[in-house]
């Protein structure tokens, strides 16, 4: 069983989903680590925009300073001398002031813009608020930096003054200021958390963080010790940092010009939750190719390799000689039709074997039948006693006649080697048999008739002898008149054989011809009561069905005998 | 057969185990992706979508109105009306211009506010929608909570233009004077009532403290002075200043060229002349308001009601601060031109209307909607204690004296009963101007009118303020008025006013016969 059709449709399996696995395990690591390498990119690029964009709204107050430093109208103003006139004054200012307006009313923030001239104690600005500007300006010009009021609110300002401030103390004619509170950024980072960042917040080490107003500022607190901002060009690797709320990575990005980095974290969970996704289905799917292949593997083990096993073991048991074995409980598909074709294959077995066994039977039944009627002393003291009269009147050559046919039919019905004969040798054996009857009584006559292509033909032995000795011991036990005994034998064109026996005698009703009939139709049981019924018997074993032993009214009156068999295709 | 039946049978179960497959793998997937339902949890009866409502604002906005409106205010709006609030904070030296830029070109706001006035210019230009079948759907409680004659108010040619969002006393709005009354008790003087007393007050102020800047508003006020240097009752027509009207005589005057205005330019030019205004400022617009926001402003044009507004600001740059409106020539009567000078106007291009009319239903809906946006979240920026509001920030919110109503109304601890007083009595004895319901259509003259707007604005101003003198420069300006088509505006003027007036008299006198 080293190579079973099933071993083998398993192995093809194995060999099959192997190979598709492993392309399908490749793929997906390959599809899993662009995916990864995308997302963090895409976040990355995410936060990148958003860095340019603050960026860029930072550099737009630049601009506007500027402008407004290198305005002609903004200078004129520091200097009253040049403005004498107070309706060109009045422009001036107008002009000035309507300038800064314009300015600060463009952009998405409300930063605020002013123009403060010491000398004068002028202020222009953009917002008339009383906290619009701070109550101390920078010590010196520069760019974005971070300072906090009295009050504590905190804000991005930046200064640049004519001529320029440089340490505190400095005299300048006048200097332009761009300020941006903390709120305005706040706002920006709940306005960038609405549109897709996770938890973004400012963050320059040394600094509180600038948290947009939803933040998880906790959380945020715990991770500032592990971000590491080595002043690397604003250009930093997404860092992964554990914290007691999960694993996140953490994207940092410099807004350039106000040297504060932007913040991102991502819970790890979130960013790998597509990969993730990808490696279920990936595990789903070969999950349910090896289920699947289980499955085969299960429906071929159960139709195929369990019914052939059964099968292999019924033929066990038939080449063991266990005819009675049959397949029990057929399986469904082509093997039921195996296992039907087994079982009838056993049983015809087994019938025949039987067959062998009864006709064996009989033939020795028959055999001690005959025997008995051999050894029937009346036969015996009838046949001596007659030797003995013919001895006595001298008439030698009856008593050899009949001391010669004693001799031959004791002989043949005495011959056991051999459990078939040919239809010669019976004919010959009744020819005995009725010679020796017809010489004690002398009132019947006998007439054989036998197609001669019959005489060699072979039949079980001792088939005839019975009939002929029933003529004798039933038709003319009370002879009425002279006794007529016909054998004849045809040969039938559709290949049956026909040896009949009839006679003159008083025959049988109809009613007990029927039932000698049914008896010897019926008689299938063991038990064989009568010669003729054993005849019928061995025959039909032997020649099959449609042969046998059939009775019926004779050509005279009488009965009328006859033994059918299908000739045997060797023998015709 | 059988075995046919057989490999069917193991088809169809590979089919089978096939299908389950797929349906694990589908349902993986929606597992995965399926976890945040879009919209969730909104409440039944909220409208849809999810929108953002574009509002400007007048002045600047403060840090916790910021922080409000970020939170607090859209968390609850979202909630209720399914919409976030967004706010444009235009200074107020600034408004007029930037908003009408905005409007001209077509800038997708929902909502703005403006005086009155500019209702009818606004409407002409077509700037506006008409709100008749809004308020209809969506403003009950607008209508239940503001008197209808307010409403005839922005009613032009048979149509609702705004919301007149203020519901309270308004009779001679803008021809009082606030003063810094704490000031003024300081150099030992009870009260105002002629412009003498005016010019006492800065003296005597200057003289104690040069800190303190005396009048700075020069863009209004004009009518101020009327009410002591005319003899006959006038009411201002229009925004700019430029024609009036006589409330006895019901005729319309030609302001500029009448002798009064010459009062008012000299009157002006001593006050600069004097430093009572300071000429450093003259032409910086927003200098009053940064003046009086930072505590040293003496005096300036009042509102009915603003010494109460105006205190909150005040108190934070002097917490000792205290406001009262005086009425020059108190005695003489006053007048109702606008039972609300406020107006909550919907631009023609607004991308929301509906919204916005829901926004302002939704403020006037209950007292509480009204504290809510007015004063901030009960217990963190204001109490209520014995009726009054006491507020525990000194940032301010929604402007109270935009939507103030009177079935809403509370003071603030802060304020003197007196100025509530001032305010809830103002309307005593007023009389309704003959101008209520006027709106003077541009549209025949425009050309005209925006040429004289821009020569006023170069020529008459500087007179205005008195920087210049009257006598040097009054005919020159005069003649370049005309050459810009000023008769041709005043005519035309003349014509619709005469034939509103037909019409009014016409209406009063059917409702006598009846």
């Amino acid at each position: 069983m080293k190579s079973s059709i099933f071993t083998n449709m398993v192995i093809a399996l194995l060999l099959l989903l192997t190979p598709i696995i492993a392309l399908y395990a490749y793929s997906n690591h390959t599809s899993s680590s662009v995916l990864t390498e995308e997302l963090v990119k895409a976040k990355r690029t995410q936060v990148e925009t958003f860095v340019g964009q603050l960026g860029q709204l930072f550099a737009q107050y630049d601009s506007y300073q500027k402008m407004l430093y290198e305005s002609t109208e903004v200078r004129n103003l520091a200097y009253p001398d040049l403005l004498s006139d107070d309706l060109l004054r009045y422009r001036t200012l107008k002009t000035v002031s309507e300038e800064i307006y314009r300015l600060a009313g463009y952009g998405a923030w409300k930063g605020i813009i002013a123009v403060v001239y010491p000398k004068t104690g002028m202020i222009i600005k953009s917002s008339s608020s009383l906290d619009a500007l701070p109550s101390a300006f920078p010590d010196k010009d520069g760019f974005w930096s971070y300072q906090t009021n009295s009050q504590g609110a905190a804000y991005f300002i930046e200064s640049i003054s004519s001529p320029a401030k440089n340490a505190k103390g400095d005299e300048t004619d006048l200097t332009v200021i761009a300020k941006v509170d903390e709120g305005e950024i706040k706002s920006d980072l709940s306005e960038m958390k609405a549109n897709g960042l996770e938890d973004p917040f400012l963050y320059k080490p040394g600094f509180t963080p600038i948290y947009n107003y939803t933040a998880n500022q906790a959380l945020i607190r715990e991770m500032l010790p592990g971000m590491k901002l080595d002043g690397a060009e604003g250009n930093l690797e997404p860092l992964l940092l554990r914290t007691s709320e999960g694993d996140f990575q953490v994207h940092m990005e410099m807004v350039q010009p106000l040297g504060w980095y932007l913040v991102d974290y991502v819970p790890i969970g979130t960013i790998m939750a597509p990969i993730h996704r990808n490696q279920t289905m990936f595990y789903a799917i070969s999950g349910m190719m090896l289920f699947m292949a289980c499955i085969l593997g299960f429906i071929l083990y159960r139709s195929i390799r369990i019914p052939f096993r059964k099968l292999m073991q019924g033929m066990n048991f038939i080449e063991k000689g266990i005819y009675t074995s049959r397949m029990k409980d057929p399986p469904k598909g082509e093997f039921r039709y195996v296992y039907h074709k087994f079982n009838s294959m056993a049983a015809r077995i087994e019938e025949l074997i039987e067959d062998v066994l009864k006709e064996q039977l009989r033939a020795k039944e028959a055999n001690v039948k005959q025997l008995q009627s051999q050894i029937n002393p009346h036969f015996l003291y009838n046949t001596l006693a007659y030797i003995k009269s013919m001895v006595e009147l001298e008439e030698k050559e009856a008593a050899v006649s009949m001391t010669m046919n004693l001799s031959k039919y004791y002989r043949y019905t005495t011959k056991l080697s051999s459990s078939f004969a040919t239809v010669q040798e019976e004919l010959d054996l009744v020819a005995n048999y009725l010679d020796i009857h017809r010489m004690l009584t002398d009132d019947f006559e006998y007439e054989l008739d036998i197609d001669p292509a019959m005489l060699a033909m072979e039949l079980p032995r001792l088939t005839l002898q019975p009939l002929v000795e029933n003529v004798i011991v039933h038709a003319f036990r009370k002879p009425v008149q002279y006794g007529a005994v016909r054998i004849r034998g045809v040969l039938e064109a559709s290949g049956m054989a026909r040896l009949s026996v009839e006679d003159n005698g008083p025959g049988l009703e109809p009613a007990q011809l029927e039932g000698l009939q049914a008896k010897l139709r019926n008689s299938n049981s063991d038990r064989i009561d009568s010669g003729l019924q054993n005849v019928h018997q061995r025959l039909m074993l032997l020649f099959g069905k449609g042969s046998g032993l059939s009775v019926g009214v004779s050509e005279w009156g009488g009965l009328c005998a006859e033994l059918i068999w299908q000739v045997p295709d060797n023998e015709s | 057969m059988n075995g046919m039946n057989g490999a069917r049978r193991i088809s169809a179960l590979l089919a089978l185990c096939a299908v389950v497959a797929l349906a694990a793998l589908v349902s993986a997937c929606k597992g995965a992706t399926g976890e945040h339902a879009p919209g969730g949890g909104s409440a039944e009866g909220v409208p849809q979508p999810y929108v953002t409502l574009r509002m400007i604002m007048p002045g600047d906005e403060s840090a916790r109105m910021r922080e409000f409106v970020d939170n607090e205010l859209n968390e609850r709006l979202k909630r209720e009306l399914n919409m976030k609030l967004e706010l444009t904070y235009i200074p107020w030296s600034d408004y007029q211009s930037k908003i009408e830029l905005a409007l001209s070109t077509g800038e997708n706001y929902d909502l703005f506010w403006y005086g009155t006035p500019f209702v009818a210019e606004y409407k002409a230009k077509g700037y506006i929608q008409p709100l008749d079948a809004l308020l209809q759907e969506y403003g009950n409680d607008l209508t239940a909570n503001i008197p209808a004659d307010n409403f005839k108010l922005d009613t032009i040619d048979g149509k609702l233009w705004a919301i007149p969002s203020q519901a309270f006393t308004s009779a001679g709005k803008f021809t009082s004077v606030m003063v810094r009354q704490d000031l003024l008790e300081s150099v030992g003087m009870i009260g105002i009532r002629t412009i003498a007393d005016l010019e006492a007050f800065y003296t005597k102020m200057r003289a104690k403290d040069p800190s303190y800047y005396g009048y700075l508003e020069t863009d209004r006020g004009q009518d101020v002075l009327w009410r002591e240097l005319s003899d006959r009752p006038l009411s201002f027509l229009d925004e700019n200043q430029m024609f009036a009207v006589d409330e006895d005589s019901g005729e319309l005057v030609d302001y500029l060229e009448s002798d009064l205005y010459k009062e008012v330019a000299q009157v002006r030019k001593r006050w600069v002349d004097t430093g009572l205004i300071d000429k450093q400022f003259i032409g910086y617009k927003a200098a009053n308001i940064d003046q009086e926001d930072a505590g040293k402003l003496l005096f300036r044009v009042g509102a009915v009601s603003r010494a109460m507004e105006n205190l909150q600001t005040v108190q934070n740059a002097d917490p000792d601060a205290k406001l009262r409106e005086y009425y020059l020539s108190p005695d003489k009567p006053k007048y109702i031109v606008a039972p609300s000078n406020e107006a909550y106007m919907i631009p023609a291009k607004a991308s929301h209307p509906a919204r916005a009319m829901q926004f302002m239903n939704w403020i006037l809906q209950s007292k509480e909607h009204y504290n809510f946006i007015i004063y901030g979240v009960e217990g963190k920026d204001y109490r209520i204690e014995n009726g009054k509001i006491k507020l525990l920030t000194n940032d301010q919110f929604l402007y109270e004296w935009m939507w103030r109503n009177k079935n809403y109304f509370m003071p603030t601890t802060s304020v003197d009963d007196s100025v509530v007083q001032d305010m809830l009595h103002n309307d005593d004895n007023a009389r309704v101007s003959r101008i209520f319901g006027f709106h003077f259509n541009q549209e025949p003259v425009k050309n005209e009118y925006a040429n004289v707007l821009a020569v006023y604005n170069e020529k008459f101003v500087p007179i205005n303020l008195g920087i210049v003198d009257y006598e040097e420069h009054f005919s020159a300006a005069m003649d370049a008025l005309k050459k810009a088509g000023y008769d041709q505006v005043w005519d035309e003027l003349q014509r619709q006013y005469a034939s509103f007036r037909s019409g009014q008299t016409s209406l009063s006198g059917r409702e006598e016969s009846e």
